[in-house]
């Protein structure tokens, strides 16, 4: 018995074995390409402690410590810039989860194929438009003298409002454009794991007498749950990083409408004004971190709670 | 009775969808009026969905130099086309490891991939790396070889895998299947949606890359698409700081025409709209019970 | 099913193969365009010793053929550029001294020119000449960019070049007292000119407009201002169009020839009031505030619209200006005597247009807008780099200079005889990016030896001579003077954060009447930001410059 056990495991031991050095092949052109392309250039991280001079190089350049993540953390728009970008990320973060969930249901649900496909193409358009088009098009809208708002506004009686001087709108006004420009993409890949799940379920669950909102809530939301984690899990490591066309372009950069608008990535460009490596590298080096930090807690997170959706 | 409650269903979504529509197509309706408008119609700020002023010069002026826009057209399409397919194929290759449960390194490599996703080294340590060791600089291949492994597609991937029931697989193995035959037989043929998800997810990326022009490239012919577009951007800004500091003596004239944006991004957005109906295709639905049962 | 799969399988896989083979032969042509600089100087090594060898006894020693890199900016790499570079060349095969040299045309849009060089800079590329236009010209002396040619300068070979260009403008250039670049020769200052449709004249109080002269006192700015608006009514009120007015504060804060003052750094207003060497920052001056209030003003009574710092001011001026919703009258920047002034404008605008000088004499800052061409201190052939900045500078290398401005002729240009020529891609006075090949005269080298096209004015040239050498200039004090903005770098940036958030909604009049409480703001948060620091710092600096004059 013994001897059998033993050669049954190293039968499987072998297999394992081949099957793990199959397993590493295929991981191999992917990783030598990362190791290329990303860990080689990753020693440059070291800029954000140095005054860089191109001519000695990242490693001969002086070390300055801290220095260079002075000029953002001292200055009085700090806080403001990191509670803008890290709220915006969050109301992004869940407005876009659930806009995107809710468009890749509302394809999934239509039954004429056809209509599937031509509303699926003209809501994925807007990611093709560079952000200056977009804040033109924006612009079109709440421009305070021609714009089809205010427009709409004075037909009715009103006063046309001052768009670009209110902060306070923009807060929402920058959440819908940013969900108008990515749903369209942002539910692709929810529909299309929605396409790859066994329809059988569903019907199981319909002549079980199962209500659409039973059905979305027992078998479709728990399918789209690994999914839903990584994106949120991906995410979660930008949440103190901004698009810096977004939040610029769209805002016109105007300044009175910084208490809202203005977030880390929009003050380090303003403030250095093109020149400083090191300054911009510092601050971002910073973002990285912060962000790597709320990855491994949130994965950490979801690995009490559920192992198998959990990324590592 | 119930199917008139489904028909009903069906009606509120069609409506529903037709307003959604209008909420998406107008603007490119505006781009598209802005971009056949005169110069002078577009200064007065009047914002309408019909051309005021019509006219085609800026179609004219993007047109009339085809030498230059044709380059830039087959540059993007050669490089993007060829960046999808290597790319989906190694991370297709690639993820696929991760999402097995008896893969002896899947930490190790899944925590190297998403490392990549959160720091990077910056733009001058990867210029040294592409120029000066791998002399990547003014060829095409700067755009595709650096885009080919994206982490965020390759977790996505290792999801879509993940989807593919063990028994498949565990049948497989039974009647003696490696893990390349596993791979490329069974859980690539099934997770069609999600590979074809990525491919697009990377075909867009690639389309719109103008950085990459930017930093890398001097040779007029390898510009990517929307590096042109950027270019006209940018001179326009360019052009502005130049009058501000002096440097500018006649006024007019200079500045590159407003409607020339609008022009050239309805140019660039358009091949990209033209193909996803092709990827749409493989959005098919999902294997029957059947399948596994057999 | 297996079949079709394995098919379909092997089709991906043989389309990306070929692509790639495809792809191969594209990047391999590229490649070799980078490779082919290597090999010629691998050539011009072997060229050296087989001409060692053959070398037995005349006296000429055909020399080793050189390549010398150029960076620039410009609009960047265009359709033609290979061809005009080729051109070039040739012209250089026949100049005496560069027979054996070839020149490399690295232009670089605007934007994209710093971020180019520093990236060149690092990966070790190959560069001998760099312009300075766009970077910032004392960090690069600091790294150790240029070669100081004090003593090429001095030595008999040189000679032409050194005296072809003023003394003033050596010293303006200097840092630490060694000479860098060679500045590239403009006009040296602007003026700004209150410009008013002849159609409007019979509203304006034409002599008042004549004799009305800027100085920083308030007092004057208000009398223009109020000039200004009193002409706008009338011109309202005659044609019954919406007419706007200029708000002076626009002018006032971002030009050194409005007010006239030197700019030490722009971004954050820190300026010296030119005829002192009292370091201020702009934007916490009186006029300023004043200007702020009559900004606010203007949009109070309507005359200026309160969206202007979103919509832009662009439709309101120049050719705009006899329409609905522009301005009756505008400040505009140019330099020159009135008539001629009037005259170019007139020509640009296609309606005729009279316009006033705001200033008694013309002043001439610190800085120098073009910046000049200097040769690296890795150059490894410094003579032959200095002998073709030359050449771009003096009436010797005329052809190569205007060869690398214009293009060919009769392909970009016409000449028309040898002063003038009609550029036949552009009717201004320099082209875009949209033109098969166009460069800015300013950025190449001497504006003096430059063809003149249709968009410059008549007898240019002379206008300039006579600018830059008129005796009632007011030359800066401050000549050859650069911050040194290190140890105040982390307030410059917040300043310079501040000023950029506040400074349009106050210059554009945007709050109306309630611009008071938000100038305070912006004072506060200027004060915090550590801007007394730097105007300490600053004056300190200056007043060692002086003292060691």
């Amino acid at each position: 018995m013994v001897v059998y056990k033993t050669e049954k495991k190293r039968r499987i031991n072998k297999v394992t074995f081949r099957e793990n050095l199959q397993m590493m092949l295929m991981v191999l052109p992917g990783l030598i390409l990362l190791f290329v392309f990303h860990y080689l250039p990753m020693p440059g991280i070291a800029i954000a402690f140095k005054k860089f001079n191109p001519y000695k190089g990242i490693w001969g350049s002086e070390w300055v410590g801290l220095k260079n993540f002075e000029f953002f953390f001292t200055s009085q728009d700090a806080v403001r810039t990191i509670r803008n970008t890290v709220l915006y990320s969050v109301v992004f973060l869940v407005v876009g989860l659930l806009a995107n969930v809710t468009l890749a249901l509302m394809l999934y649900y239509l039954k004429n194929r056809r209509a599937t496909k031509v509303y699926n193409t003209i809501v994925i358009i807007p990611k093709f438009m560079s952000m200056v088009i977009i804040a033109f098009i924006v612009y079109g809208l709440l421009s305070p003298t021609y714009g089809l708002c205010n427009q709409i506004i004075s037909l009715f009686g009103g006063d046309g409002i001052n768009w670009y001087m209110e902060a306070k709108y923009w807060p929402v006004i920058l959440t819908a454009v940013y969900v108008w420009q990515s749903v369209g993409m942002g539910s692709v890949l929810y529909y299309s794991s929605l396409m790859s799940m066994d329809e059988a379920l569903i019907e199981a669950a319909r002549i079980d007498g199962a209500s659409l909102r039973q059905q979305i809530r027992y078998v479709i939301i728990p399918h789209l749950v690994p999914i839903m984690c990584i994106t949120t899990i991906l995410a979660i490591g930008s949440l103190f990083n901004g698009n810096l066309d977004l939040f610029y372009q769209v805002p016109k950069d105007q300044g009175v409408l910084y208490p809202t608008t203005d977030i880390i990535n929009t003050y380090v460009y303003r403030a250095l004004i093109g020149s400083s490596l090191e300054k911009s590298a510092a601050v971002n080096l910073f973002q990285s971190f912060v962000g790597m930090v709320l990855v491994l807690v949130s994965n950490g997170v979801i690995r009490k709670v559920s192992p198998e959706n959990s990324m590592f | 009775m119930r199917t008139s409650k489904k028909k009903h269903g069906q009606i509120v979504l069609h409506l529903v969808f037709i307003f959604i529509s209008i909420v998406f197509i107008a603007p490119l309706l505006l781009v598209i009026s802005s971009s056949l408008s005169s110069e002078d119609a577009l200064m007065r700020g009047g914002f309408t969905l019909i051309p005021r002023g019509f006219t085609t010069q800026a179609y004219q002026m993007i047109f009339e130099k085809p030498i230059q826009i044709f380059n830039s057209y087959r540059t993007t399409i050669l490089y993007s086309f060829a960046g999808t397919m290597l790319g989906v194929l190694v991370m297709g290759l690639m993820a696929y490891p991760l999402a097995r449960p008896n893969f002896v390194l899947r930490k190790p490599v899944n925590f190297i991939v998403l490392f990549t996703m959160l720091f990077s080294g910056g733009m001058v340590p990867s210029y040294l790396v592409n120029t000066r060791y791998l002399h990547l600089d003014n060829t095409i291949w700067i755009y595709i070889l650096p885009a080919l492994v994206v982490a965020y597609h390759v977790f996505v991937l290792k999801a879509g895998y993940k989807g593919v029931p063990e028994e498949l697989i565990d049948a497989a193995k039974v009647d003696g299947a490696n893990e390349f035959y596993i791979c490329f037989k069974i859980v690539m043929p099934l997770s069609k949606a999600t590979l074809a998800t990525i491919a697009f997810l990377n075909l867009v990326s690639l389309w719109n890359n103008w950085m990459t022009s930017s930093i890398y490239i001097q040779n007029p012919e390898l510009y990517s698409l929307q590096y042109l577009l950027q270019r006209i951007l940018k001179e326009a800004e360019f052009m502005k700081q130049l009058a501000e500091e002096g440097q500018l003596l006649s006024i007019s004239g200079l500045t590159p025409l407003e409607s020339l944006r609008y022009a050239m991004a309805i140019v660039m957005a358009g091949p990209m709209l033209v193909i996803f109906p092709f990827f749409q295709k493989y959005f098919v639905k999902g294997m029957t019970l059947g399948a596994v049962k057999g | 099913m297996k079949v079709k799969k394995m098919k379909k399988l092997l089709a991906l896989s043989i389309t990306a193969i070929m692509t790639v083979g495809m792809l191969a032969g594209c990047g391999s042509a590229g490649e070799n365009e980078v490779k082919s600089n290597d090999k010629s100087s691998e050539v011009s090594e072997e060229m050296q010793d087989s001409s060692t060898e053959s070398a037995g006894e005349e006296p000429a020693v055909p020399k080793d053929p050189v390549i010398l890199e150029w960076y620039y900016a410009g609009n960047g790499p265009q359709q033609d550029t290979q061809k005009v570079e080729d051109y070039v060349n040739e012209l250089l095969k026949d100049y005496e001294g560069l027979e054996h040299v070839s020149i490399h045309l690295n232009c670089f849009i605007g934007d994209d020119y710093a971020q180019q060089v520093l990236l060149a800079q690092t990966s070790g590329k190959q560069m001998d000449i760099v312009q300075t236009y766009k970077l910032n010209y004392v960090s690069e002396v600091n790294n150790g960019t240029f070669l100081a040619l004090d003593d090429y300068l001095n030595a008999e070979e040189f000679a032409a070049l050194k005296n072809e260009l003023p003394e003033w403008l050596w010293d303006t250039l200097k840092v630490n007292d060694s000479t860098y670049i060679v500045p590239n020769y403009q006009m040296g200052s602007n003026d700004r000119y209150i410009v008013i449709p002849k159609e409007y004249a019979e509203y304006a109080d034409l002599n008042k407009l004549d004799s009305i002269n800027i100085t920083d006192d308030p007092a004057s700015l208000t009398e223009l201002a109020d000039e200004m608006e009193k002409i706008t009514l009338a011109v309202s009120e005659a044609t019954g169009m919406t007419k706007y007015v200029e708000p002076l504060a626009i002018n006032y804060a971002q030009s050194g020839n409005f007010i006239q003052k030197d700019r030490i750094d722009n971004n954050s207003g820190i300026a010296v009031n030119n005829g002192t060497t009292e370091v201020i920052n702009i934007y916490q001056t009186e006029s300023f505030k004043e200007l702020s209030r009559m900004a606010g003003e203007l949009v109070e009574k309507g005359l200026f619209p309160k969206d202007a710092a979103v919509q832009g001011t662009d439709t309101f001026k120049n050719t705009n200006m006899l329409n609905d919703k522009a301005y009756a009258v505008q400040i505009v920047q140019s330099y020159g005597d009135d008539d001629v002034v009037s005259a170019l404008l007139s020509k640009s605008y296609g309606f005729e247009v009279l316009a006033f000088r705001l200033h008694d004499h013309y002043a001439i800052n610190m800085g120098w807008g073009a910046g000049g061409n200097g040769v690296t201190s890795f150059c490894e052939n410094p003579v032959e780099a200095l002998m073709f900045i030359e050449a771009l500078n003096t009436e010797k290398g005329k052809e190569i200079y205007n060869a690398v401005v214009y293009g060919l002729e009769d392909v970009h240009y016409e000449k028309l005889d040898d002063e003038n020529i009609r550029t036949l891609e552009y009717d201004g006075a320099q082209g875009g990016t949209d033109t098969t090949y166009a460069a800015w005269k300013w950025v190449i080298g001497n504006t003096n030896h430059a063809y003149l096209n249709q968009g410059c004015m008549e007898g240019d040239k002379d206008i300039i001579n006579a600018v830059n050498n008129d005796p009632n200039n007011k030359v800066s004090e401050l000549m050859g003077f650069w911050s040194d903005t290190e140890p105040i770098s982390v307030e410059l940036s917040q300043c310079a954060a501040v000023v950029t958030e506040y400074k349009e909604a106050l210059w554009n009049g945007s709050m109306g009447s309630d611009w008071e409480a938000y100038y305070d703001e912006f004072m506060t948060k200027m004060d915090a930001a550590g801007v007394q620091k730097v105007i300490d710092e600053v004056q300190t600096q200056i007043n060692a410059f002086i003292s060691t004059r």
